[in-house]
């Protein structure tokens, strides 16, 4: 099937195929490499898409259903990212860097969620993100210095 | 790329991994693994698989130009494709290159694999009883252990207290993000490149170019950056297959397993069964050790004897003991493969070890802290096999530092919830031992950009070699960013620096800049006194550039990038030896690494639920090259260590592993994750030789038994398995344990 939607503000129309996951055809078709596949089960949190502005496991969302949508990859968050950039390097909340786009999705998701969100609720919804490297610890105090507490 | 680069490219999604940018028309890999843990092939029917269209390329065993080749990062006794057998679940026995993923995957199911079930061989017990069926020629017992050190009876008979504990450890998995995969292609050479990611390009290299019967140059391995990997990547994974599919289609292939076929096919920790017994005398001194090591390989050996040696010659810790007698067995069964993960079987045998001693201690009434404090070995110490081992003076002064810890309140919040807080204090080799490959070769470049490089075979997974090359470079040329470069993880560079493992990578680096820093300054200042017309006597290298002394410029006088212009290439081959063991007959290392935890858990006594609020490690490394990178790695660590304690297995039954995605093996999310912190002890004896210690592996190694111990704290007994159950918790709290 034929869908039209807009990636990182470009629109995009393109044959897929409906049942495909949109983390492949973003990752595999688009250039997209910033959303990853590792569990493909809406586990790890590595293929974290903005979806009209609200957070989407993008393994778990069919191709099909892109459609009329506005979709955001950690490659299209821009200077929207950068406080956030800033704040995970500095507190070294990167190691191999893999689940890295799908926490920085994630994070600037919760960000800009409207609500005032305390650390802890911030950690909250970052459980959906799996980083096998850091023990969090990085990712915790970027928080912090986010958020404040 | 700088580091600072590398990691904002991470984040925002632009930074590529090694199976991110397959070339135009590149085919897509798909692999069939035996869907039973253990049986005969009776026959293997690719016809139909071959004739669908699309399809580019199956192969099989028969498609193998080395036809008989075995294939293991030491021991070697794995087909590349299963060979008229299959030994696990999870092993593959055929696959498909094909035009587009949904092709190869239909083509896998066109293939016939008839196969006739045998029986299967479910633990490490039933592997070595006598009536067992074989799984390799040799037997099912793939390696055994035995040392014995003073009279053991008389030892014990020396105590005033004994304790005896059985511990199992679970089949925790590496679980990096990155999935195992690669790219590879047919090159100019005659040969192939591959990417994918590996410790050991070179190993990658000689093993592929048998298979393939092929020169080695003309295999180009690239095999960092790498998106996780804590040994689960050491060894081959998918690249046999996937270097055999190219060869077959002749043209480029990408093949990425998905999490389900990983979770079956990838490396696992190996799981233990540790007996140990154990005695103090009334002075609270220790005095006799007795363990034993049960030891699940999996269906092959990879490094498993050198786990079970690891993790044996490590169980007697930081202590001294007058009598010892260790032994091990490694069994093969058909319960996937056992690999290397960080920890390396030490993990396993110090965490069994100190909960012994806590027990000890506990049944003693003595302070677990004193017990162990009065335990130490002599700095100038033999090693624990007898193997001459440098000094490690900083033991003392990491135990006197455990003890220095400011005390926790153990109270918990609410009547509900019981606290427990528990030590360790633990050493775990460096580097290889038993002859193994420790010793290092890389270049120091100038590059034509004009920067100052390191070039060697050592791979970037996460764990900060790159950056730590950089500062390291930077410090030994006073340059600064922008000036230094490394190229990393590729057979491209001819220097061969070893596996990047055993918590050596950084220390290589450190020591191959080291042996060539001065040699190689001489050589870019007398290059620009050539250039420049100047004594080299009056010139120095500074930010950016050469610089004459006599004047005081913010700029230099020859800038590196003019310098690599004029002066044309400029290169220094540099190599750090081995420091060699004295001892062959184990695989006993010389080089120990010391580290100090405690931890802090609460337990719900309603639901036996476990957490860990708070782990504090004290790493006996040096000085830390990258103080944020260090402490990465032992944030990492903990958190490792905390899922091998309190969430993390991987369970078989009957050879078929319980959980097949991470719905069903919980990693530690960061909601689970514990205050960590960290208070380096950098001080380490002024003449060693070597200068720091390898961060990769030793947190986890303190911090797992800390945690298990916190837990035995809390409860008055140690667990008799990790990952502790809540139902096995709550049994204790009735008094059913």
């Amino acid at each position: 099937m034929k869908i039209t939607f807009t990636l990182n503000g470009i629109p995009q129309a393109i044959e897929v195929e409906p049942f495909l996951p949109a983390s492949h055809l973003l990752a595999l078709q688009l250039g997209q490499q910033s959303v990853k596949t590792s569990c493909g089960i809406g586990r790890c949190g590595g293929c974290m898409v903005l979806l009209d502005g609200v957070l989407a496991n993008g393994c778990l969302l069919p191709a099909a259903k892109l459609q009329g949508r506005d979709v955001v990859t950690a490659q299209g968050l821009g200077a929207r990212a950068d406080r956030v950039v800033a704040a995970l390097e500095r507190h070294g909340a990167v190691q191999c860097g893999y689940c890295a786009p799908g926490l920085l999705v994630s994070l600037v998701g919760a960000l800009e969620s409207g609500d005032s969100l305390s650390g802890p609720e911030v950690e909250e919804m970052l459980t959906g993100n799996l980083c096998r490297c850091t023990g969090y610890a990085g990712i915790r105090a970027a928080i912090r210095e986010l958020v404040g507490g | 790329m700088s580091a600072v680069t590398a990691i904002e490219a991470k984040l925002r999604g632009t930074f590529r991994y090694l199976a991110e940018d397959p070339p135009p028309g590149c085919l897509h890999g798909a692999v069939l693994f035996s869907p039973v843990p253990h049986a005969r092939i009776r026959s293997l029917d690719i016809s139909a698989a071959l004739a669908l269209p699309g399809v580019r390329a199956v192969v099989t065993a028969g498609d193998v130009p080395q036809g008989d080749i075995l294939l293991g990062p030491r021991r070697k006794d794995r087909p590349p494709l299963a060979r008229g057998v299959v030994r696990f679940r999870g092993e593959p026995a055929a696959a498909v290159a094909a035009e587009t993923e949904e092709i190869a995957r239909a083509a896998l199911r066109l293939i016939r694999l008839d196969l006739e079930p045998l029986p299967i061989l479910a633990d490490p017990e039933a592997a070595l009883r006598q009536e067992a069926p074989q799984l390799h020629p040799a037997g099912n017992l793939c390696h055994d252990f035995l040392y014995e050190k003073g009279r053991l009876e008389q030892g014990f008979a020396a105590c005033a207290h004994v304790v005896q504990h059985v511990l199992d450890t679970p089949r925790q998995i590496p679980a990096a993000m990155e999935l195992e995969g690669g790219i590879a292609w047919p090159n100019d050479a005659g040969g192939l490149d591959i990417r994918a990611a590996t410790h050991s390009p070179f190993a990658v290299q000689a093993a592929l170019a048998e298979m393939l019967r092929l020169r080695p140059e003309t295999i180009r391995v690239t095999g960092s950056p790498i998106g996780g990997s804590y040994g689960g990547k050491e060894e081959m994974h998918v690249q046999p297959v996937l270097a055999l599919l190219a060869w077959r289609a002749q043209a480029p292939v990408r093949l990425v397993l998905r999490r389900s076929e990983s979770m079956a096919f990838a490396t696992t920790r190996h799981p233990f069964r540790l007996a140990i017994r154990i005695g103090c005398d009334g002075q609270g001194r220790l005095r006799a050790l007795q363990a034993d090591a049960l030891v699940d390989c999996g269906a092959y050996a990879s490094f498993g004897p050198e786990v079970l040696e690891t993790g044996l010659e490590c169980i007697q810790g930081v202590y001294a003991f007058d009598a010892v007698r260790l032994t091990g067995r490694l069994a093969y069964t058909n319960n996937g493969v056992a690999g290397a993960f960080r920890g390396f079987g030490a993990l396993q045998t110090l965490t069994g070890l100190e909960l012994a001693v806590d027990a000890l201690a506990r049944q003693a009434g003595i302070d677990p802290l004193v017990l162990r404090r009065r335990s130490l070995i002599a700095a100038d110490a033999d090693g624990p096999l007898g193997q001459i081992v440098l000094p490690q003076p900083e033991i003392a002064r990491v135990a006197d530092a455990l003890m220095a810890l400011p005390s926790r309140p153990v109270a918990a919040t609410s009547p509900r919830y019981l606290r427990g807080i528990g030590h360790a204090l633990v050493r775990k080799g460096e580097g290889f031992g038993g002859g193994g490959p420790n010793a290092a070769d890389g270049v120091l470049t100038l590059t034509a950009k004009g920067r100052v490089a390191l070039e060697t075979s050592l791979t970037e997974m996460g764990q900060g070699i790159e950056a730590a090359s950089l500062t390291l470079l930077k410090r030994a040329f006073d340059l600064v960013d922008g000036d230094v470069d490394t190229r990393l993880g590729d057979t491209h560079c001819g220097r061969d620096a070893g596996p990047t493992s055993a918590s050596r990578g950084t220390q290589m680096v450190y020591r191959l800049i080291r042996s060539g820093a001065a040699d190689f300054r001489a050589q870019l200042i007398a290059e620009a006194a050539r250039l420049l017309k100047e004594a080299p006597s009056a010139l120095r290298l500074g930010p950016g550039g050469v610089y004459r002394m006599a004047a005081r410029r913010n700029e230099p006088d020859l800038t590196l990038a003019d310098l690599a212009d004029q002066a044309g290439p400029i290169a220094l081959p540099v190599h750090a030896p081995a420091i060699e063991t004295s001892y062959r007959h184990y695989d006993t290392h010389t080089l120990f690494t010391c580290c100090a935890a405690r931890a802090e858990v609460e337990l719900d006594r309603w639901t036996g639920r476990l957490r860990c609020l708070s782990v504090e490690l004290i790493p006996a490394c040096g000085e830390p090259v990258n103080r944020l990178a260090f402490d990465g790695q032992m944030a990492g660590a903990a958190v490792q260590a905390l899922g091998f304690c309190l969430t993390e297995d991987l369970p078989a039954l009957d050879g078929v592993f319980q959980a097949g995605n991470l719905d069903g093996y919980m990693l530690p999310t960061i909601a689970d994750a514990p205050e960590v912190v960290v208070q380096p002890m950098t001080w380490l004896a002024p003449d060693d030789p070597v200068g720091l210690r390898g961060a990769g592996e030793i947190g986890i190694n303190a911090a797992a038994p800390a945690i298990a111990n916190a837990v035995a704290a809390a409860l008055g007994k140690a667990p008799p398995r990790l990952p502790v159950s809540p139902g096995w918790v709550l049994a204790v709290l009735e008094g059913l344990e």
